[in-house]
């Protein structure tokens, strides 16, 4: 797997590419440490090249989420294939995060005041 | 249908894994979500072994995948001589605590039981054995 980070305005994009398992989630907690380490107020996970996820992916962004909270950092996902979809739906745990159906979308929501 | 295949424990081998589960249940006409499901069961109980098995053990898992009509029976071997998991007395955490906590692990076990009708963790021949059963229903692939 990879994760390219980069930045468009303020909003940090991570868009992780291949598979996220447990051997690769610690690639993808690096590239949010880095944006958080870089002030980041603004996050945008883009799923679009993501074809699997694991737990262990998923236990990466619940680990931030308080944090997150704390420091005001707005973060949204997007682009999600259905299968990649499915595995946050079965846990419960897209109730609980800002899940949009593209970039657009979620840029939407991340400018909003 | 009887296939097996075994791996260390070595997370790098989980991606061998999962293709080997895919291969062997993509013929079934399942949905592709159905099949992500399957092949995401085996790899959470796989990844937790790893997780707690020291990284230099010789040992390996052997996943067996049997397919007696429409019954799925997926046999997972712990080789490590670890004493066994009480399944029995797994409690699943809640998210909001695990959120709090800002732990990264601990979904694994709550997705594999989500996906699976039975999960049974026993002994065999000083081994630990972990049988996940689903009843396929046959789908158009989507």
């Amino acid at each position: 797997m990879e994760v390219s980070v980069t930045k468009e305005g303020d909003i940090w994009v991570l868009c992780p590419k291949g598979e996220l398992d447990a051997a690769s989630s610690i690639l993808f907690d690096e590239a949010i440490e880095k944006a958080k380490a870089q002030g980041a107020q603004k996050i945008l996970i883009d799923f679009e090249e993501l074809n699997y996820i694991s737990s262990a992916g998923l236990g990466v962004i619940l680990s931030h989420l308080d944090e997150f909270e704390e420091k005001h950092i707005k973060l949204a996902i997007c682009s999600m294939k259905p299968k990649v979809a499915n595995v946050f739906e079965i846990l419960g745990v897209d109730r609980l995060l800002n899940i949009y159906g593209n970039r657009n979308e979620a840029n939407t929501y991340l400018n909003e005041a | 249908m009887r296939l097996n295949l075994n791996i260390p424990y070595d997370s790098r081998y989980l991606s061998d894994l999962r293709r080997f589960v895919w291969r062997a249940l993509h013929s079934l006409a399942l949905s592709e979500i159905t099949l992500n499901q399957l092949v995401l069961a085996v790899d959470e109980v796989c990844s937790n072994l790893i997780v707690h098995v020291p990284a230099a053990s010789t040992d390996r898992i052997w996943v067996e995948i049997i397919l007696k009509e429409d019954l799925l029976i997926i046999e997972i071997v712990d080789t490590s001589g670890r004493s066994a998991f009480d399944m029995k007395g797994y409690t699943p955490p809640r998210i909001q605590a695990l959120i709090r906590s800002r732990r990264k692990g601990g979904l694994g076990l709550r997705l594999v039981r989500s996906i699976m009708d039975k999960v049974d963790v026993f002994e065999r021949e000083g081994c630990r054995v972990w049988r996940l059963q689903k009843a396929l229903v046959s789908e158009k692939a989507s």
